[in-house]
């Protein structure tokens, strides 16, 4: 279900900035880095933290940045 | 000697290469932009040893300012080309230039406002001596900025060769700084921020300064981690004024020869004109920064924040009135509140409360903003609010700040 929700909140700022989309269906979606393979740059990445914590109450790089989209699905669950 | 590493187009000039370019370069341009950083520094060091006074442009500043319609064109042809047979010559020239250097920075009515320098205040700045000559620096700031030209002139004046590093990704920084054998970084603290995960050491560098925005003692910290040898200095330093304090901790210090030329009003750090560019006739100038006195004798400071409404994300600067004024002006706004939070990624970032008569989604609103704002002046966050929650977060808030 987060998966889900962290791909659409993904895709939206992708879709912003004519990124490629992702897909919380391919096998690598877990591993996928922020910078090197969606290509965010921190301007993205802080839109990410606000509108993961709207959705989830949780500010996930507060104790340093997180690199992977399987980073913030571990975050999301604690 | 090599001048310049562009790691990113892979380029590197030699201090001979610039002398030929300089050597053979006949035209002067008054005004200068970045478009091809080594082009950048050689029209700039060609245009000081004429003695030429040169605007220099961020790309940020509106096409449409007098001066630039004015001179954007004009571009003489100088039939008396300059000849050094050495660096030294070229150098010697250099150090005597009567040039001056305009800057221009978005001031607090969000007009952007120029700031002229004579060249010399930043050969002063810089420090040059023989325990220099070997430092390689990672040049981090954008090259237009003050911040930049500091870095730039530290790193000429004493033939040290520097790598190109502005907008590198972690990984870029990281590697180039051990491939290239760097010794000196000098950055904003959101860049350093960004280099977390801090899971690396970079045992080479040997000085590493924070300037341009508020650092805190827990980035510092991190800091003295991945550069295990290297002092770590805080720069105090605006375009109006360039460096005027340095510090190893948070704690700034007013030193003797400054004591004259700055005063405190209601903890508001006022800085005395001699100290300036050119931009204003008034005697002293406000910097909308506040500290907070940590000794009894008021000559030791920190930072707390800024007064103005400008704010500075990741070393641009913010007038969050001018974002402000942008909302207002489309369809169906009412009202709107613009102010800044903390972001762990970027330091701060804006948010914006709007009372609105027909209903946006966000997305489309940002997509409406985007046509009227440079991406960084978007708020990160957007908030449709029934009203605006002046007494809680905004306005106290920013009034404050």
């Amino acid at each position: 279900m987060n998966k889900v929700k962290i791909a659409s909140i993904i895709n939206e700022i992708c879709e912003e900035n004519n990124y490629n989309l992702v897909n919380e269906n391919t096998t690598n979606f877990l591993e996928l880095k922020f910078r090197e393979d969606i290509g965010f740059d921190s301007f993205n990445l802080a839109q990410l933290t606000v509108m993961i914590e709207d959705e989830f109450d949780v500010d996930v790089f507060e104790d340093g940045v997180v690199e992977t989209v399987g980073e913030i699905i571990i975050k999301i669950k604690k | 000697m090599i001048f310049l590493k562009d790691v990113k187009n892979s380029k590197i000039v030699t201090y001979d290469d610039l002398l030929d370019q300089v050597n053979n370069f006949n035209k002067f341009e008054y005004i200068l932009k970045e478009d091809n950083v080594f082009h950048f520094f050689f029209k700039l060091i060609y245009n000081l040893c004429h003695n030429i006074d040169t605007v220099i442009l961020d790309n940020d500043v509106p096409a449409d300012l007098k001066e630039i319609k004015l001179n954007n064109s004009v571009i003489h042809n100088k039939t008396d080309k300059l000849n050094f047979k050495t660096w030294n010559n070229l150098l010697k020239k250099l150090l005597n230039t009567t040039s001056k250097i305009s800057l221009y920075t978005s001031g607090t009515t969000g007009e952007p406002k120029k700031v002229v320098h004579n060249a010399r205040k930043f050969i002063n700045m810089a420090r040059i001596g023989e325990k220099y000559s070997d430092n390689v620096w990672a040049f981090l700031y954008n090259p237009t900025h003050m911040a930049g030209l500091q870095v730039f002139f530290q790193g000429l004046l004493n033939k040290n060769t520097i790598v190109y590093l502005f907008q590198s990704t972690r990984s870029e920084f990281i590697n180039s700084c051990k491939n290239h054998y760097v010794s000196n970084v000098s950055a904003t603290p959101t860049f350093y921020k960004l280099l977390s995960p801090y899971n690396f050491k970079l045992v080479l560098v040997k000085k590493c300064t924070l300037g341009g925005e508020k650092s805190s003692p827990k980035l510092t910290s991190s800091l003295n981690n991945i550069f295990p040898n290297a002092s770590i200095f805080n720069i105090y330093a605006s375009t109006e004024a360039g460096s005027l304090f340095v510090s190893k901790g948070e704690i700034f210090k007013v030193i003797n020869n400054l004591k004259d030329k700055v005063m405190f009003i209601e903890n508001e750090l006022v800085v005395h004109n001699s100290l300036l560019g050119e931009f204003e006739k008034k005697e002293w100038f406000h910097t909308g920064d506040i500290v907070e006195f940590v000794n009894e004798e008021k000559t030791e400071f920190k930072i707390i924040s800024r007064k103005s409404d400008t704010i500075n994300i990741g070393g641009n600067r913010i007038n969050l009135l001018e974002v402000e004024q942008e909302i207002n002006k489309l369809k169906g706004v009412l009202n709107t509140l613009v102010y800044s939070i903390d972001n762990s990624i970027l330091g701060k970032i804006i948010v914006a409360e709007i009372i609105t008569s027909i209903e946006y989604s966000k997305k489309e609103f940002k997509r409406l903003l985007k046509d009227k704002l440079p991406s960084y002046k978007i708020p990160t966050k957007i908030k449709f609010v029934e009203e605006l929650e002046v007494t809680r977060t905004g306005k106290i808030k920013r009034n404050l700040n």
